[in-house]
């Protein structure tokens, strides 16, 4: 159970990776703070039997990995955090103290002599997964830069012959000969969304790509990623599923809920009858709907009514949902609107007791109005909203693309961006601003993890 | 003198004549992955143990050639004197298999048919014993002189010759007689060592 929660944090593509064949050699490239050591102890944590950790590394700081992730200790135990700058382990390599070159080639026997030493300071290992981090610190301590293709292909022979899975990690950057020598390479990247436009865009996005898996297909070559609390996480590509049965989250005196408590925490307090604004970027698709399904059934889970002037084609739209009205312009007339829409939410709060939540696809408005008529009934309706009470908050929606959303986002307490990131859907906030959050989904509803 | 590890890896290669991966050599000694790749890159220094390329495998043996250097008889030790024993009672007798054991039943050395455990073989041995004491004490035939088991696939001879019992394994039609008197003639050797 344990096992296959660790092992849905990483891409299913590594795991097969490693359950394919015995002895494979991964590269996990990147630049210095992208998480190639998180990812390389999380598949280790994954794949590995306890105590069958070996970690060679040119730094003898064992207990400073422990003290980031305790549960390391569980896996390398502390004999088996070996420091590669020994002069054992130089000379198992051939390499004499005062002599300038190597004293003999480096050969089977070579490697042999390696893991010799290795071993000796290691504890007994049934199925040991060696991780060298990082594998250029090892190169450059042992002044073996120019022998680092040989070096990498005995260690990747020997290991594949002795059936254990070896991880390289390296902070260089583009192809090198020792890709080709690995069985596998994965690339990690720190992006920022939104390209080199300057505004609000700017998040950061942590992307792993697998370039390489000898052997197998790689299904998808992407993924969106978090390094939350210390721990890898991959996200998987978001499908929104609407007969999720979710738990309802109580509102607490007047204060504002979506009814998605993440999401709440992540936007701080606000208070009720609230103005609010969800962009969807090409891509997103109907996916959003998941939180806006969420947001539905709890404002009527906690005895309140919703109005929605849905998108074209929207699954809610379709749900038969009981006091979830939905309702489609039936003219082009603005004043009969604002009165037929006036008429439905006066309806349903008489019929609940309780203000409504009414939610507007400004898309659907300007399809039918166009722009300048879509925004004189947004400002009727703001106006109902104000005069009569019975509208507790509104809630637009609308395509990245839309005309009106320039106008809107002025006006409105909360503006979020919904995108997608290699397939996995995440969001953040413009106002308030909060850091990118990858959206999943399961029993309990909707829960957002920061990507940091 | 080899070290428990070592003695196990040596075994094992003893009885896979063609050779073993690493991986096997760990599975067939019943060590640890990493035990046997320390104990085989030191053996391999000694020059007692060492690997031939098959394919993109390699293939762990004992090492041969040590028999003429090893025939300065006082570097060597009981167990290993007592296995060349044994090896030399085989080829001359053409028996399948031999063993020395103490009269606890507890096997010396032993020198098995492919695919025989020691501890299994142990095991028949102590078992045989008891019940071929209890017999012979109740026919009143004492002192136990020898056993013989026949099968349909050949024939288990223990004698007991001094202060050990010899075990020999012999295929149908190995003369019966050609054993006994090598027997006789293994047990003066082997008590010999023993002493």
């Amino acid at each position: 159970m344990e096992r296959s929660e660790w092992k849905d944090r990483i891409p299913p593509e590594i795991i097969s990776f490693f359950e394919a064949f015995p002895g494979q050699s991964l590269l996990v490239k990147g630049r210095p703070g992208t998480g190639k050591t998180i990812l390389a102890l999380e598949i280790l944590r994954a794949i590995c039997e306890k105590g069958n950790g070996l970690y060679i590394s040119t730094r003898m700081e064992p207990r400073r990995l422990y003290v980031t992730s305790p549960w390391i200790r569980d896996f390398i135990p502390e004999r088996n955090v070996i420091n590669a700058t020994q002069s054992k382990v130089r000379r198992s390599l051939g390499l004499e103290a005062h002599h300038p070159g190597r004293t003999r080639p480096i050969d089977y026997n070579t490697i042999l002599q390696f893991f010799r030493v290795i071993y000796e300071e290691a504890e007994d290992m049934d199925n040991p997964m060696i991780i060298f981090d990082s594998w250029d610190g090892v190169l450059s301590h042992l002044n073996m830069e120019a022998e680092a293709a040989a070096l990498t292909q005995e260690i990747c022979d020997f290991c594949r012959e002795v059936e254990t899975h070896t991880i390289f990690v390296t902070e260089r950057e583009g192809i090198a000969t020792i890709d080709f020598i690995v069985d596998g390479v994965v690339t990690l990247r720190r992006l920022r969304l939104g390209g080199s436009e300057a505004g609000p865009e700017h998040r950061v996005v942590r992307e792993i790509e697998i370039e390489k898996v000898r052997g197998l297909p790689i299904r998808q070559s992407r993924y969106l990623f978090t390094l939350h609390e210390g721990r890898f996480r991959f996200f998987k590509p978001f499908l929104e599923d609407l007969t999720a049965r979710v738990e309802s989250a109580p509102y607490v005196e007047d204060r504002y809920s979506t009814g998605i408590p993440d999401l709440d925490r992540a936007l701080g307090q606000l208070p009720a009858g609230n103005v609010g604004l969800w962009e969807t970027h090409y891509g997103v698709n109907k996916r959003y709907e998941q939180m806006l399904f969420q947001l539905c059934m709890n404002t009527v889970a906690n005895g309140g009514g919703v109005v929605g002037i849905p998108h074209m084609g929207s699954s809610i739209g379709k749900m038969n949902l009981e006091n979830v009205v939905i309702h489609y312009p039936e003219t082009e007339d603005i004043n009969v609107e604002t009165a037929s829409f006036l008429s439905v939410v006066r309806n349903l709060q008489e019929k609940v007791k309780k203000p409504i939540l009414t939610f507007i696809s400004l898309d659907t408005l300007e399809k039918t109005f166009g722009v300048k008529g879509a925004l004189n009934l947004l400002d009727n309706f703001l106006k109902i909203s104000e005069e009569t009470k019975l509208i507790s908050s509104i809630l637009y929606i609308a395509g990245s693309g839309s005309s009106l959303l320039r106008s809107v986002a002025n006006s409105v307490d909360i503006h979020l961006v919904f995108r997608d990131v290699d397939g996995a859907l995440v969001l953040y906030g413009v106002r308030p601003v909060t850091c990118l959050y990858g959206v999943t989904v399961d029993e309990k509803g909707v829960h957002l993890t920061p990507v940091v | 003198m080899p070290s428990y590890y070592e003695r196990k890896i040596l075994d094992v290669l003893r009885k896979y004549k063609d050779g073993l991966t690493t991986v096997n050599v760990a599975k067939e000694a019943d060590i640890s992955k990493t035990t046997a790749i320390k104990y085989l890159a030191s053996l391999r220094a000694e020059g007692k143990v060492d690997y031939v390329e098959v394919g993109p495998s390699k293939l762990w043996r004992i090492k041969e050639g040590k028999k003429p250097t090893a025939k300065k008889h006082k570097a060597w030790s009981k167990s290993e004197r007592l296995e060349d024993l044994l090896r030399e009672f085989k080829e001359i007798t053409g028996v399948e298999g031999s063993a020395v054991i103490d009269r606890d039943g507890f096997t010396i050395s032993a020198d098995l048919p492919d695919g025989m455990d020691p501890e299994k073989f142990g095991n028949i041995v102590s078992l045989l014993l008891r019940t071929s004491m209890k017999s012979i004490d109740a026919a009143k035939l004492k002192p136990i002189e020898e056993i013989i088991i026949g099968g349909g696939g050949g024939r288990l001879v223990i004698r007991s010759e001094g202060k050990v019992l010899i075990a020999a394994f012999c295929k149908p039609d190995t003369p019966l007689g050609t054993v006994r008197l090598e027997m006789e003639d293994l047990a003066d050797k082997i008590n010999e060592v023993l002493t």
